[in-house]
């Protein structure tokens, strides 16, 4: 059983040099990706609070703010994408939410990641 | 599989069991929610399945500490944990994924302990391989941007732990644009490589456990946080590389001595360990041990005799995790609670880092004699 875990991880490992998935592969602390997330549905705009319980963003991402960017991932940037991603795709797709994700990647130049992609 | 675990072993899990109760991680678990394998999706909002999670791993892990069923409690541990994050996207964390992984390598480990060192070493190995791969971290970009940002987290602002982040970026904009960040870069990729191959290697073995507390003593000091579990964990993982000695340490202990009345208190400080014995003796001052063919006497008899009990290890992880256990009375102690860990690695550093002091030791001959011989 440990010979299959370290299989498994290596294999994990592996696939993530060939993906832009940064999951179960030991890399910690990748980037450093500010971001914020707007998300309206049909004219409402969510606030930031409602923002981040729709995601479950947790408190330890909060940032004081620098050019509207008020969260951080200090994993992958595609890690907040793909939580977007599934929950727009499950969970929200009845609502139909348009949204909207500023980030910059280790204090690079702003870039805009939306949905429906 | 049915075998006992070495005692090393026992221990290494038991501070990460400790670490994970002390940050409250069953507490904290989610339920389904955006799992990594869709067909979990059954059980999302199902109140049961979270309670069952957390029961679990509350009792598997309440069992590793106590040391009863811990091959068991272990695996399940790790398995609980590892179900857990795959259940929700939202709670992944690599902390909990280090803490599921040691926990079941412990639980599969044979007496030899391969499992437990072959996972730590992957793990500096993978994180120092993709760093390597990483343009970023070689240009300095990163590590130049994690220390700016990092130092925007509420949590440092509220709690002013800013001092190294403020003298950092001052150093920095005297140097050529990120030419320090871009040797921090190195030197961390370097490290992580020197200590996933170093580790497996008898040679080097030894060196590179000092090595790797200090890496990871050093991140804590300077960034001013534990990265959750990870920080116990890995330091906890440590103890996988050390052969535990099967018999007991003879301490000669001049009866009069305070030190050495204290350090029997401790030793017998509830049910016997076992680990340490004390021979009463007239021939030292205070207290002395036998290692490796010489005499270590005073601070030094005293260090290793408290390396070799394991509720030594118990008192540094729950001193250690302490702060933590600020979410259970109020937040306020996080704020001492950066500085008070903080004092407590340095405090450690100068007691356990032989580097630190000045080893007394005396030849063989010096060997003391117990009373009743020095009676007769």
């Amino acid at each position: 059983m440990g010979v299959a875990s370290l299989v498994l991880q290596s294999a994990a490992i592996v696939y993530s040099r060939v993906s832009n998935d940064r999951y179960f592969c030991w890399a910690p602390n990748d980037e450093t990706a500010e971001y914020s997330i707007e998300t309206s549905i049909g004219e409402h705009k969510l606030t930031p609070e409602a923002v981040r319980i729709r995601y479950q963003r947790p408190w330890f991402e909060e940032v004081l703010p620098e050019d509207g960017l008020d969260l951080v991932e200090f994993r992958s940037h595609r890690h907040a994408i793909d939580v977007i991603r599934q929950y727009e795709s499950t969970y929200g797709l009845a609502e139909s939410a348009r949204v909207t994700m500023t980030y910059r990647i280790n204090k690079g130049a702003l870039q805009t990641w939306r949905w429906p992609e | 599989m049915n075998a006992p675990l070495p005692r090393n072993l026992v221990l290494l899990a038991q501070i990460v069991a400790l670490g994970m109760i002390g940050h409250d991680v069953p507490g904290s678990l989610h339920g389904v929610f955006l799992p990594f394998l869709p067909w979990l999706d059954v059980f999302h909002a199902s109140p049961l399945y979270e309670r069952a999670l957390a029961g679990l791993l509350y009792v598997s892990l309440v069992l590793v500490i106590v040391n009863r069923w811990t091959r068991m409690a272990a695996i399940t541990a790790g398995l609980t944990l590892l179900l857990a994050l795959l259940s929700s996207r939202a709670y992944y964390k690599n902390d909990l994924v280090y803490c599921a992984a040691i926990l079941f390598m412990v639980g599969v480990s044979d007496r030899n302990g391969w499992f437990p060192r072959l996972q730590v070493s992957l793990v500096y190995g993978a994180a120092a391989l993709n760093k390597a791969l990483d343009a970023e971290w070689w240009s300095g970009r990163f590590f130049e941007a994690w220390i700016e940002v990092g130092a925007r987290t509420p949590y440092m602002v509220e709690t002013n732990y800013l001092w190294f982040p403020d003298a950092y970026l001052r150093l920095s904009s005297f140097l050529p644009e990120l030419l320090l960040s871009q040797c921090m870069s190195a030197m961390v990729i370097f490290t992580e490589f020197a200590l996933a191959v170093g580790l497996l290697l008898d040679r080097t073995r030894r060196l590179m456990v000092v090595v790797g507390l200090l890496f990871h003593a050093t991140l804590t000091i300077v960034i001013g946080e534990s990265f959750g579990v990870f920080f116990y964990a890995m330091c906890a993982s440590y103890l996988a590389f050390v052969t535990w000695p099967e018999q007991a340490l003879a301490v000669h202990c001049h009866p009069a001595s305070r030190h050495a009345q204290a350090l029997k208190w401790f030793a017998e400080l509830g049910r016997a360990c076992g680990e340490v014995r004390c021979v009463p003796t007239l021939r030292v001052d205070s207290i002395a041990v036998e290692a490796n063919g010489r005499w270590l006497v005073g601070m030094a008899a005293a260090r290793r005799a408290l390396m070799r009990m394991p509720r030594t290890y118990y008192v540094i992880a729950l001193l250690m995790i302490a702060p933590s256990w600020g979410y259970l009375v109020s937040y306020d102690l996080w704020g001492m609670g950066f500085w008070a860990r903080t004092y407590l690695i340095l405090v450690l550093a100068v007691f356990l880092l032989p580097l630190a002091t000045r080893e007394r030791t005396r030849e063989p001959s010096f060997a003391p004699r117990p009373v009743h011989e020095e009676a007769s």
